[in-house]
């Protein structure tokens, strides 16, 4: 599927600020489900552009702007192209859970099993997954077990909850919107000790307005395999994925600091669209 | 580095290079008494007068003394702790602002600092001074001579020299100023001044020995002794370490160093100040000087090199707190990441 997505982000301060440095985490990755055939950034005021890989291989841009200015605009346009992919069949028994504490020892799966920034390991949340995944002892089936769980126990709502909903408040408040959905997931497979992260991207729907947000779960012997809780299924050609992280705090699309005044206001347009 | 450490170090330099200033002039002055047979009360006391106005300590003198004599003045200037301007007292002041910075300066310099108060302090500097006052300045040059060589060959030349470096050269202007002007009222308010007589010959020529700069001036004009080559020699004058070109350049390095802007740009005021003074010696003519008028010209310099000693004191030592808008670290408003409407 093709795709243009264009995402704009616009900041109006009541006075002008300065001394602002920002990150972005907005250029998608080049994977086996999708090609990024171009990415553009243009940010105004007009500012030099530098971007490094960070420790999760995503893309990040960043930026500063020292001088006073009184409005910040980051905008996006990107073309690409995703790939249909096979998938994991949801009957497939691929590895028992006991295979997980070997498998952990693996590079780069510790991070995905602690605690984060907006995700804890709660003796609260491991009697959740533990009641969700009674009896099961695949990993895999325990993942599409908590997937379908998280998407009973919590209802969508739009504006429930804020940028900074921390997982344990969803618990409790039991609605939130895609970002707390992928927090809950990650908290329960985490408590199983299943490697979990969370993944930034769009979703090519007509009505799109924002990012959207979905995990990955580690099976032993397969992989990282994406799982989206809001929408309780794998994701194919309609998912565009940016990067990932333990939570949002690693992949948010726009992260910065200024010197100035708290009063802004904020506005995020998303348009994606297909072609060809 | 602590601004009362840069404050002390400045002053301490810049009172060293004052009480050699001020022996140099006394010294040429009563030198050149020796070649004027005949000069009665009156015309003592214009020759003198002009020496105390040097140092701007007139009304001062005036209080104790009715007529500038060679002894009063001499006495005045030298060891008048009244004076806060006279040798003894500009060096009691040096000692005192490097005994507050001990740990900034080396053992040597200050033994050598304090053998130079203990001296002057001493009946044996007054014993000195009654034989041969040439003797005594000497001495107080010598001293002199050897701080500063000390300061450039033994310190450390980190920060807090760069700040004796701005004392030093601030005041060597200033004093060269002082003594470019000493014979003011010989000259027309305006214009070059015709030839120069015997009298006014000696009395350049004295001005240039008070500078130490008769050799150097030898050999750039030969024995052309007039106003004009001796006040460009010490005005203008690229090389000469006392020219007052020489000693703002240095300045105008100095303050660089200290705040790391470079030499096209200027981060406060007193690099604003002394960039543009070098800037307007180096594109000065002498004759331009003469036709604003050589007093009004070197009041204007010591007008601004006052204020960049103000600017250096408001930017380094005494900075007001600042008032108004206390802005801190305020975060981006982040954007949510939410599934669309389905």
């Amino acid at each position: 599927m093709k795709l243009d997505v264009v995402h704009r982000t616009h900041y109006a301060y009541a006075a002008p600020v300065r001394e602002s440095f920002n990150e972005v985490r907005l250029r998608p990755v080049s994977n086996e489900d999708q090609t990024l055939d171009s990415f553009l950034l243009k940010v105004l005021p007009p500012v030099r552009l530098q971007d490094y890989r960070d420790f999760y291989s995503n893309y990040v841009h960043h930026f500063d702007i020292p001088e006073p200015h009184d409005t910040l605009a980051i905008e996006s346009r990107l073309r690409v192209t995703t790939h249909p992919r096979p998938g994991v069949s949801d009957e497939m028994r691929p590895v028992s859970r006991v295979h997980l504490k070997s498998a952990l020892k693996a590079d780069g799966l510790y991070d995905f099993v602690q605690a984060s920034h907006y995700v804890d390991i709660a003796p609260e949340t491991w009697r959740l997954a533990v009641d969700a995944t009674q009896g099961e002892d695949d990993v895999w089936q325990c993942a599409l077990r908590l997937m379908h769980f998280v998407r009973e126990y919590v209802s969508y709502q739009s504006q429930s909850t804020q940028v900074h909903t921390h997982m344990r408040e969803v618990l409790v408040h039991r609605h939130g919107v895609c970002q707390d959905f992928a927090h809950v997931m990650i908290g329960l497979c985490r408590t199983l000790q299943i490697p979990a992260r969370y993944v930034s991207g769009y979703l090519a729907t007509e009505k799109a307005s924002a990012t959207h947000a979905w995990t990955e779960v580690f099976v032993p012997g397969i992989g990282w395999v994406a799982l989206d809780p809001t929408h309780d299924r794998q994701t194919d050609e309609t998912y565009v994925k940016i990067g990932v992280g333990r939570d949002y705090f690693d992949v948010a699309p726009v992260k910065g600091t200024y010197r100035g005044t708290t009063e802004r206001e904020m506005e995020v347009e998303v348009r994606i669209e297909r072609r060809g | 580095m602590l601004s009362r450490v840069a404050n002390s170090l400045y002053w301490m330099s810049r009172y060293i290079e004052r009480a050699e200033n001020v022996a140099r002039i006394l010294e040429v002055n009563l030198q050149l008494l020796l070649d004027f047979r005949s000069l009665d009360d009156s015309d003592l006391h214009d020759y003198w007068m002009p020496v105390i106005q040097c140092t701007g300590d007139q009304d001062a003198f005036l209080v104790r003394h009715q007529r500038a004599t060679a002894a009063g003045v001499a006495e005045f200037m030298v060891f008048r702790q009244e004076n806060p301007n006279s040798i003894v007292s500009s060096i009691c002041q040096a000692r005192e602002n490097a005994r507050m910075v001990r740990d900034q300066i080396t053992v040597e310099t200050w033994e050598e600092l304090n053998r130079l108060y203990l001296f002057v302090l001493s009946a044996a500097a007054r014993q000195m001074w009654l034989d041969s006052p040439t003797d005594f300045f000497n001495e107080i040059k010598r001293s002199s001579l050897q701080l500063v060589g000390l300061s450039h060959a033994t310190h450390i030349h980190n920060e807090g020299w760069w700040f004796t470096q701005v004392g030093r050269h601030i005041e060597r202007a200033d004093k060269t100023s002082r003594i470019l002007d000493m014979r003011h009222h010989t000259l027309p308010p305006r214009g070059l001044p015709g030839a120069a007589t015997q009298t006014t010959a000696l009395e350049w020529s004295a001005i240039l020995r008070s500078c130490s700069a008769w050799d150097a001036f030898k050999s750039i004009y030969g024995a052309e002794v007039n106003p004009r080559n001796v006040a460009e020699m010490l005005l203008l004058n690229e090389d000469f370490p006392r020219s007052v070109r020489f000693c703002v350049d240095r300045l105008n390095e100095a303050l660089r160093r200290i705040s790391g802007a470079s030499s096209q740009r200027f981060s406060n005021e007193a690099e604003k100040l002394s960039g543009r003074l070098a800037a307007s010696l180096q594109f000065s003519t002498i004759e331009e000087v003469f036709e604003t008028g050589l007093h009004a010209h070197l009041d204007r310099l010591q007008v601004n090199l006052n204020a960049i000693g103000d600017a250096l004191f408001h930017t380094y030592i005494f900075r007001a707190f600042d008032t108004g808008n206390y802005e801190s670290f305020v975060q981006q408003e982040e954007q949510q990441q939410q599934a669309a409407a389905f």
